[in-house]
């Protein structure tokens, strides 16, 4: 007898304790809200002391309120010491590999598909109310913070969301006044024609035409042209490239017409179908336009960075050079002449024939969602069971007085958050964010990494010479067809046989 | 007779841990992740599936191709060049020759990353010191864009350091000359031999065991070449300046394919290894 009671009570005993460590265990945010909460948070440039101290010290005031609102609360910044993107990659990775990864952080977007495992898909939380939204401003849901097309350009391959972009980087030409004024140009250039014959005097008086980058340390403007000029060969094919399933979930139109960036689905299928395809006539004419810019680029126009691009324009010898937004007030303040922006001109049916009308009048836009507030909640969060305070904690970032304040501050970033006001500072961007978007993503973020880096190789090889048009052709519809193996492989995708 | 003390046991242990674990560790886990696809935290076995698609990559081949040929021009310049460096300094009969080994050796000193940036700035094709002097001297039609052509990128990146005074390569090869009897030395005087004579009659042969030494330890340390790479090119143009160090890299923390980056770093192993054995192996028949 004594010995059931024995095993009723060690029996008893254990169940407890598994109830009970459950419960301990169970997500703290919705346990009790005193349990003591602690979130590891980076916020890449919007905390960044030693570069931006102002913005620092706004985006550190924001943690504190929170922290203020929620007294269990503690959140731990990891302030931006790394300078290049790539140095960070290799800190997270680190992180992740030890287990001691932020519960959220930054990331570019088209990076987290391929950290498969690493982030949590936001799907569920973004059809969530959002208490922190002001009433009246129409937001049902916290995804109602951003407009539609934000949510389009950062879908992932599987059709998951796994970041909340709350800015957006713009382009502009930078130039230098002081050369166009002496060579009589005009920095409000109206036909693509127009402005290579520009380039062309530009260059025939010894300076640096259009100052541009290829060398992969860090991001340069080579993906914005490959955007634009393929998007401008394949414009009259990418309403056909549109699957039905995304254009319900984003519809979005241009002129009345529908038109929107291609999902990571929907280029792979296109490759699939033989319309993106580097035997479709469109191709070549991207190619050869590629190479006929490329004769206004610099010399060694590969082994320029970002850094070199810069010191280039500054140093006096470069008429023009295409940065983001974040640049300007790096520009602002070390530019020895007199600067001003401007915008690439539209194509025309003399170099795309098939060049929709709608589009002959007006330049793609290429600015994307690559800011500064690309937020990701990590497995890190699920593991420590504070993943519902990491979705709150970024619902209170996705207001106008947050990181909306914060990104209109910094000068080099456009809120997305709406009812933000935009700085008019920056409103030369905004003018170029109202232009059409591209289609087509920049290479890096259309492929996954490996295939954008033997894409880019290519290209790299037929700009320099290295082969000609017909073996870039074959070299990149074999890539082209990896990756659509990848993909169908990955995603299981049911167009695929 | 004496009892064997084990005592000294313990105090190997510490360093035995730290070697196990900071050494012998990564190696083996690196071995078994490339057989598996791992995205650093979780990962699949899959058999040796990583070194078949490794075998078939085009950029991995590239890449091969570009670290011999760098490997055989750092070879013949950092060996020939610290041969001549340590012969110069070796036969200085003047005070001042500690000055001058001093001299040759402080710019070690200089951070490996400062090093190379600096290197980027003499190689700018517009801003910088290597076609700015050309153009100085009235040479003009022989600037170009070092880093950025692919006829002269890897090249350039090869010439990174020159003269090569600085290396630990040019220490070794003048310790061993100031090691050598000095007898000898002074007979090959006394009959007459010029300096170059000698220099290729007696020092060089004498000291073939170091230069050996120092080819090895070249090519150990310039297959894992990296640094150089990543800062300057990142691989380009197209894939002329790639090497097995900078994909490996590329394909660890960009594509988050830590197995195939795996797989990577054990062949690179496995050929060092092959080319430290080939080289010893000539060593002996030099020697013998």
């Amino acid at each position: 007898m004594s010995k059931r009671i024995l095993i009723f009570t060690l029996a008893l005993g254990i169940v407890m304790s598994l109830v009970m460590g459950g419960i301990a265990f169970a997500d703290q945010a919705t346990s009790t809200q005193a349990t003591p909460v602690t979130l590891t948070v980076y916020f890449e440039r919007y905390d960044y002391p030693s570069k931006f101290p102002e913005l620092a010290q706004m985006t550190e005031n924001i943690v504190k309120n929170y922290e203020k609102l929620h007294p269990n609360v503690q959140i731990k910044l990891i302030p931006d010491t790394f300078g290049e993107e790539t140095n960070y990659e290799t800190w997270l990775t680190a992180q992740f590999a030890a287990g001691t990864e932020p519960d959220i952080s930054w990331e570019q977007y088209y990076q987290r598909w391929v950290e498969k495992g690493w982030w949590i898909p936001l799907n569920k939380y973004l059809e969530e109310p959002d208490p922190y939204a002001a009433p009246g401003q129409g937001r049902e849901h916290w995804k109602d913070c951003v407009p539609n097309f934000v949510w389009d350009s950062i879908i992932a391959p599987d059709g998951n969301s796994y970041t909340v972009d709350l800015d957006w980087v713009e382009t502009g030409v930078f130039y230098n006044k002081e050369i166009f004024d002496k060579l009589g140009i005009s920095p409000n250039f109206t036909t693509w024609d127009q402005f290579m014959q520009d380039l062309k005097i530009i260059k025939a008086h010894g300076y640096i035409p259009f100052d541009f980058g290829m060398s992969g340390t860090t991001w340069t403007p080579y993906q914005w042209i490959d955007d634009i000029f393929t998007t401008s060969a394949f414009a009259d094919q990418v309403p056909e490239m549109y699957m039905p399933k995304y254009s319900e979930l984003y519809k979005q139109t241009y002129d009345g017409e529908e038109w929107r960036v291609l999902t990571p689905e929907e280029t792979a299928k296109a490759i699939y179908d033989g319309i993106y395809s580097t035997n479709n006539p469109r191709f070549v004419e991207f190619l050869k336009l590629m190479k006929q810019f490329s004769e206004y680029w610099p010399s060694g126009f590969t082994s320029l960075d970002y850094d070199s691009m810069l010191s280039l324009f500054l140093s006096g010898k470069a008429a023009m050079v295409w940065l983001g937004s974040w640049s300007m007030p790096e520009i602002a303040q070390s530019a020895p002449f007199k600067w001003g922006l401007t915008y690439l001109p539209p194509l025309s049916t003399e170099q795309i024939p098939q060049l929709p009308k709608i589009f002959q009048d007006v330049s793609f836009r290429v600015g994307g969602p690559n800011g500064a507030a690309q937020y990701g909640i990590t497995i890190g969060a699920e593991k420590n069971h504070v993943v519902s305070w990491a979705v709150d904690f970024l619902k209170y970032l996705s207001t106008p007085n947050t990181m909306g304040k914060v990104a209109a501050a910094s000068e080099m970033y456009i809120p997305m958050i709406k009812g933000t006001e935009v700085n008019p500072a920056i409103a030369f961007f905004e003018k170029i964010a109202s232009y059409p978007t591209r289609a087509f993503m920049d290479p890096e973020g259309r492929f996954p990494p490996a295939i954008a880096n033997e894409y880019g190789t290519i290209m790299e090889n037929y700009l320099v010479g290295s082969i000609n048009m017909e073996t870039a052709q074959k070299q990149i519809q074999e890539v082209l067809n990896e990756y659509v193996k990848e993909m169908a492989s990955e995603y299981h995708y049911s167009w695929y046989k | 007779m004496r009892k064997k003390r084990y005592g000294f046991i313990f105090f190997l242990i510490p360093i035995f841990l730290l070697l196990v674990v900071f050494r012998y560790y990564p190696l083996f886990s690196a071995v078994y992740h490339s057989f598996t696809t791992w995205n650093v935290i979780s990962s699949k076995f899959v058999g040796f599936q990583n070194y078949v698609l490794l075998f078939k990559d085009n950029l991995f081949i590239a890449s091969l191709r570009n670290i011999f040929i760098y490997i055989l021009v750092s070879i013949i310049i950092i060996t020939v060049m610290a041969i001549i460096g340590a012969e110069l300094i070796f036969n200085l009969r003047s005070k001042l020759s500690a000055f001058w080994k001093y001299l040759f050796v402080v710019p070690m000193i200089v951070p490996y990353t400062v090093f190379i940036l600096i290197w980027k700035f003499i190689y700018n094709p517009y801003l910088g010191i290597l076609n700015g002097s050309l153009n100085l001297i009235g040479l003009s039609s022989l600037t170009q864009p070092w880093l950025g052509s692919p006829q002269t990128a890897l090249y350039a990146v090869a010439f990174v350091g020159f003269p090569f005074f600085s290396t630990a390569q040019f220490l070794v090869i003048l310790s061993s000359l100031q090691n050598l009897d000095r007898s000898i030395l002074e007979s090959a005087k006394l009959d007459g031999a010029t300096t170059l004579k000698r220099v290729f009659k007696i020092d060089l042969p004498l000291i073939m065991d170091k230069i050996v030494l120092i080819i090895i330890l070249t090519i150990i340390w310039n297959f894992q070449a990296f640094t150089n790479f990543y800062l300057l090119t990142f691989g380009g143009p197209g894939s002329s300046t790639l090497v097995p160090g900078l994909y490996l890299y590329q394909m660890a923390f960009e594509n988050n394919s830590m197995g195939y980056a795996c797989a990577i770093g054990v062949i690179m192993a496995i050929i060092a290894l092959i080319l430290v054995f080939i080289t010893q192996k000539i060593e002996q028949l030099i020697i013998k």
